[in-house]
């Protein structure tokens, strides 16, 4: 059984003698389950190890073993082999330290299974939340694109499953945010259009560009909404532009909006802490304002439109 | 005998005297360690497994039963890191940060956000309700971030493994949790599961609890006021936050091996 007295003891060896083997002793404690109510208190192993690191005594020995005794952990890894626990706290720590071999691990995984492993589990919630962790797990490997990316076959192969997985519609949204950050479509690209109108990809990516990925995709704002402003549907009087009214919706729930500028093109975004910065994008002028004006506004909201013309026929 | 075990049977003790009104929910919390496959001696260190079978227990979710707290001040603060604010919010609402970001990255947006000198109201990154795991997160009148934060902690009982490196400091206004009335002295049900913690006497009918403070890890003595709340509408409440790095080598650092014997002696005294 799990002894706290004698974890601190082994843990303060850790932090003033620290080996491979101490560290990959506690690692595999950590992965066993052995560290739980610590990690309910500091929320997940990585802010774990990283206090064990922070209080070493020598700060370069520590991380020096403690990178050995994790890169250990992988190359014994199977993550087919292994409960979706055990799995998800070392996917923690390999989003947290990025371990070379694990990477390869992960998007072969992905690539034989579309999963972690050819049985994923009878739980769809935690199957899924597996998925993300190892998608987010590949990402941190690649958070932009790398200098002389043609002559890197690691990233070449990634580039592969975001292709595979823009053709899988729960992945869509992840696939084509990291396919423009990666600078592996252009935003202009038929396919982008194509890939804007699955549920989910307008608000995936207005998250990142309006928020942490912000200097990645700040410059693609502007051509993704031209394509909704360009994908008007005819067969729905009364939403004639779903995917402007869904590029809107979204801007405003993370409490921004849209700032038209009388007489001037194109529009700009105004953040929720009143920063704003002009959209870039091609000169839709056209589809912009039938988008945006009068007649769509009337289609879109009947009632209040009625409302505003009999005002105004009363007043005249 | 194993001195956890021993930490929790003086707990055991002490708690039952010093909080009679808890006696029951504290017998059965006990009878249910002992059912748990392999029997669990004290409920410091149980596993995902073990904490799944507990919270079908009627005295597990019997919590915020001690009084009504009173905090004196105009707000309320909580260490916290961001992995666990998502953990102790179940069911949220994704905004600025979206589902998928990696705690790093969340992390280092946020200082971005932060600039050093902002408080950044949750709301934006996240919304839901604020509830904790069991239903209730612990939170203190003493103002964070402070002149060293770290021994903050420590006046708050938290050991250093209990403090994350990038830690968020929460922020409450007191106005809303006392006008909702959410916030009470916290109890030893509450407590179960912590090994570092001071009962306050039912007969003295309290408004605030009191943490031990490790701070000094030889002379573990009364620190800084704590209470439990019950779960905040994050929306509502205008809970902000500021992320902090912690993770300076020359902090004050105590573990729990400086501070069991302390503790024991401490235990003994509040069950004498």
């Amino acid at each position: 059984m799990y002894d706290e007295l004698r974890t601190a003891r082994f843990q303060r060896w850790l932090r003033h003698k620290p080996s491979t083997r101490r560290w990959r002793l506690e690692i595999e404690s950590l992965l066993a389950g052995e560290r739980e109510a610590i990690l309910l208190e500091v929320g997940s192993s990585r802010q774990y190890v990283s206090r064990l690191l922070a209080d070493s005594a020598d700060l370069g020995t520590a991380r020096v073993a403690f990178e050995g005794a994790l890169q250990e952990v992988i190359e014994s890894w199977r993550p087919e082999a292994n409960d979706p626990h055990y799995n998800s706290l070392l996917l923690d720590l390999i989003v947290g330290f990025t371990p070379s071999r694990a990477f390869e691990k992960i998007l072969a995984a992905l690539a034989k299974w579309s999963s972690l492993s050819p049985a994923p589990s009878t739980n769809d919630e935690e199957s899924a939340a597996m998925d993300v962790l190892s998608l987010v797990a590949l990402e941190a490997y690649y958070p932009a694109p790398p200098s002389g990316a043609v002559n890197d076959p690691g990233f070449r192969l990634y580039e592969d499953l975001l292709w595979r997985l823009a053709a899988q519609s729960d992945h869509v949204p992840h696939a084509f945010r990291r396919l423009i950050e990666l600078r592996l479509v252009d935003s202009s690209d038929a396919r982008v259009k194509a890939m804007v109108t699955i549920p989910g990809v307008i608000e995936e990516f207005l998250r990142y560009a309006l928020g942490p990925h912000r200097g990645l995709l700040q410059n693609q704002i502007g051509y993704i909404f031209a394509h909704c402003l360009t994908s008007r549907d005819d067969r729905d009087a009364q939403h004639p532009y779903p995917l402007y009214d869904r590029f809107e919706q979204m801007t405003n729930r993370l409490r921004a909006r849209i700032q038209e500028k009388p007489g001037r093109f194109p529009p700009s975004i105004v953040l929720s802490d009143g920063e704003e910065f002009d959209l870039l994008m091609p000169d839709v002028r056209a589809d912009y304002n039938q988008a945006t004006s009068y007649e769509n506004r009337r289609s879109a909201m009947p009632e209040l439109m009625a409302m505003v013309e009999g005002i105004w026929n009363e007043n005249t | 005998m194993d001195e956890e075990v021993l930490i929790y049977e003086l707990r055991r003790l002490a708690d039952s005297k010093r909080q009679p009104s808890q006696k029951g929910l504290l017998e059965e919390l006990h009878a249910a360690l002992l059912s748990l496959s392999p029997p669990r001696l004290h409920p410091y260190a149980l596993t995902r497994q073990d904490y799944a079978i507990l919270k079908f227990r009627a005295a597990y979710g019997a919590v915020c039963q001690g009084s009504q707290g009173t905090m004196a001040s105009k707000y309320c603060y909580r260490l916290s890191t961001w992995p666990k604010i998502l953990g102790d919010t179940p069911n949220r609402d994704w905004r600025l940060i979206p589902k998928d970001l990696s705690e790093r990255e969340a992390f280092d947006y946020l200082v971005h956000q932060h600039a050093g000198i902002h408080w950044l109201p949750v709301r934006q990154f996240i919304g839901g309700t604020y509830s904790g795991l069991r239903g209730f997160t612990w939170w203190t009148t003493a103002v964070m971030p402070s002149h060293n934060t770290i021994c903050t902690a420590h006046e708050l009982g938290l050991l250093n493994r209990y403090i994350g490196t990038e830690a968020i400091i929460l922020r409450c206004p007191v106005e809303h949790v006392r006008s909702k009335m959410l916030v009470h002295v916290p109890s030893v049900v509450d407590a179960y599961f912590f090994n570092i913690f001071h009962a306050m006497r039912d007969e003295e009918n309290p408004t605030v609890g009191r943490a031990i403070s490790v701070e000094v890890p030889t002379v573990l003595g009364l620190g800084q006021e704590e209470f439990v709340v019950r779960p905040i509408e994050i929306d509502e409440a205008q809970i902000e936050l500021w992320p902090l790095t912690l993770n300076d080598p020359a902090d004050h650092k105590v573990y729990f091996d400086d501070v069991q014997e302390g503790l024991i002696r401490y235990y003994k005294t509040l069950a004498g």
